[in-house]
């Protein structure tokens, strides 16, 4: 029986890591062409994963072309700037929704509710001509401003807020705190943990985008990576695999790192999310 | 007297106050854009030169539009193949993801790594893949099968573009899935064993049934995302070869910024959005069918 359950196990986690190791093959080839010096053939048969003279020159070479250290502080600029307008503007938003009651409330919820499903490739064009009518295409703020708040955000919000205990902001009534005390006093410190997770989710969000600021950005010193590495696989070095397979590892490190540290927020966090819905 | 009525007054105030930022952002950026598309349909508009009423004259253009079909058709063929696949694979993950086992996690953050990469990384790493000597026809090779033309052949490159977003987005949908398995309680799967069901009974009277909602949220959602698929499209295939792959955004973005053409880009749009409207009414009925049930 203990025998029995033994390989029984066995075959589950090879199973397991058999399908995951197909399912992560293309990022693995990635990587592998990423370290391979020109003197080595990217297309033999039987294809090779470990190069046999890996190189670093790739790197240096997708450093320099991606600008990385400029478009590294670009993407961090644009995308720390949304996610902190988004945490600003959404728990705002989501308080009264979850904590109130006032007329006109479910219409409100409803209709944001309802801008859940229109991404930006939609709107993209009116978009555009408001940013210019503003006279903020080509900068920072044009990019992040418009991404500063999302009806998920609302609604990942509001799910947290609806979780507190109610006599606590009666408790603060009674204290004679002013209502945006109790929020800001009370409430926020109480739902620390959902806007953790909801910084972690947009922050790889904000971190991958590329349509948005690729339209709004024309300069190249304020571009992110995204954008850079999008540039790159349109240009020159378009069919250079091995500058293109490092390029694009340094831009999703940043991505992956931030992942790994978090991965209990990514999983858990949207698994709450999803149950809640 | 006069204190009470100003408390009345503050009090009735305070929830539209802490909506105002929110609501002048969402309607900024959101609404007043959803609204200019349809106000930019009756318009021709290059951004140079200010927006000149030409009436009815995008629409007509639009219905006799060879390329606006085809990219129509395009999107709805890809959302054919996208949007049952998301359904099934992701459920065949979760399920595999929602064992007791040891390292469970550590699989788990593993088969959601592509979930982590943008879109362009996504899009660069399936283009070398997919090169006629990349290394898929490597491995066909091998296999002593000839090679496939993934991205040159017309045919075909609708279903490369779709396998890249079904590797990309199924660890999303997993995840919703994998949340919805962990409500269903241990003890209903004990009592259909000990009636006799077997693995597949299981999974279809008792599993399935009360997946239903997760299974309607991810056919809804992966639907909405299959109508906006744009970066796969845009760094792979750039809608070749000969419009193969020409989905509705990217011709959006064409239209709009390589030929300037923001009112014909509007009306596309437009379509795209009234789509995304049905779609998300949808999703609300649900939604609050729901809420009322529970």
């Amino acid at each position: 029986m203990r025998n029995n359950s033994i390989v029984n196990n066995f075959v589950r986690h090879l199973c397991l890591i058999l399908i995951l190791l197909l399912v992560l093959m293309p990022f693995f080839w990635l990587i592998a062409t990423s370290f391979k010096p020109m003197s080595e053939r990217l297309f033999t048969i039987p294809p090779r994963l470990i190069p046999l003279e890996p190189t670093t020159g790739n790197y240096r070479e997708a450093f320099s072309l991606l600008n990385m250290l400029r478009s590294t502080m670009n993407s961090f600029i644009i995308t720390l700037s949304a996610v902190a307008l988004n945490l600003f503007f959404c728990s705002l938003t989501a308080y009264p929704l979850s904590r109130m009651n006032f007329p006109g409330r479910d219409i409100i919820l409803y209709i944001i509710l309802a801008s859940f499903m229109i991404p930006v490739q939609a709107i993209i064009v009116p978009l555009f001509v408001l940013i210019q009518g503003q006279g903020l295409v080509d900068s920072y703020i044009g990019v992040f401003l418009p991404l500063g708040i999302t009806a998920f955000g609302i609604f990942l919000l509001r799910n947290a807020f609806l979780d507190v205990p109610g006599d606590l902001e009666e408790a603060g009534r009674v204290d004679g705190c002013s209502e945006f005390k109790i929020f800001y006093r009370i409430m926020l410190p109480l739902i620390k943990p959902s806007l953790a997770a909801l910084a972690i989710l947009l922050f790889v969000t904000y971190w991958n985008e590329f349509l948005w600021p690729m339209i709004v950005l024309r300069s190249l010193e304020i571009q992110p990576l995204q954008v850079r590495l999008v540039n790159l696989s349109r240009g020159l070095f378009g069919a250079d695999w091995r500058v293109l397979s490092a390029a694009a590892v340094l831009v999703t490190l940043p991505a992956i790192l931030f992942f790994f540290i978090f991965q209990r927020f990514f999983i858990s966090g949207m698994m709450e999310g999803a149950l809640k819905e | 007297m006069r204190n009470y009525k100003f408390y009345k007054y503050k009090k009735f105030l305070t929830p539209y106050l802490f909506l105002l930022p929110g609501l002048i952002m969402l309607s900024l950026y959101f609404f007043w854009p959803i609204i200019n598309t349809f106000r930019l349909v009756f318009y021709r508009y290059t951004i140079l030169s200010p927006p000149q009423f030409t009436g009815m004259a995008n629409i007509n253009r639009l219905i006799s539009d060879a390329h606006y079909w085809n990219a129509l058709k395009n999107t709805v063929v890809y959302s054919l193949i996208v949007v049952p696949s998301l359904i099934v694979i992701p459920l065949i993950f979760a399920g595999l993801l929602n064992q007791k086992l040891k390292f469970i996690q550590l699989y788990r953050v593993g088969y959601y790594l592509p979930r982590v990469m943008s879109l362009v990384v996504v899009g660069v790493i399936w283009k070398y893949i997919y090169q006629s000597d990349g290394l898929i026809n490597m491995v066909l090779k091998i296999l002593g099968l000839s090679p496939i033309g993934w991205l040159s052949d017309p045919s075909l490159a609708l279903v490369s573009v779709s396998i890249v977003t079904i590797w990309v987005a199924t660890p999303y949908y997993m995840i919703i899935y994998l949340a919805g398995l962990q409500t269903i309680p241990k003890t209903l799967i004990e009592a259909a064993k000990i009636d006799g069901a077997g693995y597949f009974q299981q999974v279809w009277h008792v599993i399935l049934p009360l997946l239903k909602h997760c299974i309607l949220t991810v056919t809804l959602v992966s639907t909405v995302n299959a109508m906006r698929v744009f970066g796969e499209v845009y760094i792979i295939t750039e809608g070749g070869p000969g419009g193969a792959t020409d989905v509705l955004t990217h011709y959006i973005y064409r239209t709009a910024f390589s030929r300037m053409q923001m009112g014909y880009a509007s009306v596309i749009a437009a379509t795209l959005l009234l789509l995304l409207l049905i779609i998300s009414i949808m999703y609300i009925k649900l939604f609050t069918g729901r809420e009322k049930r529970a």
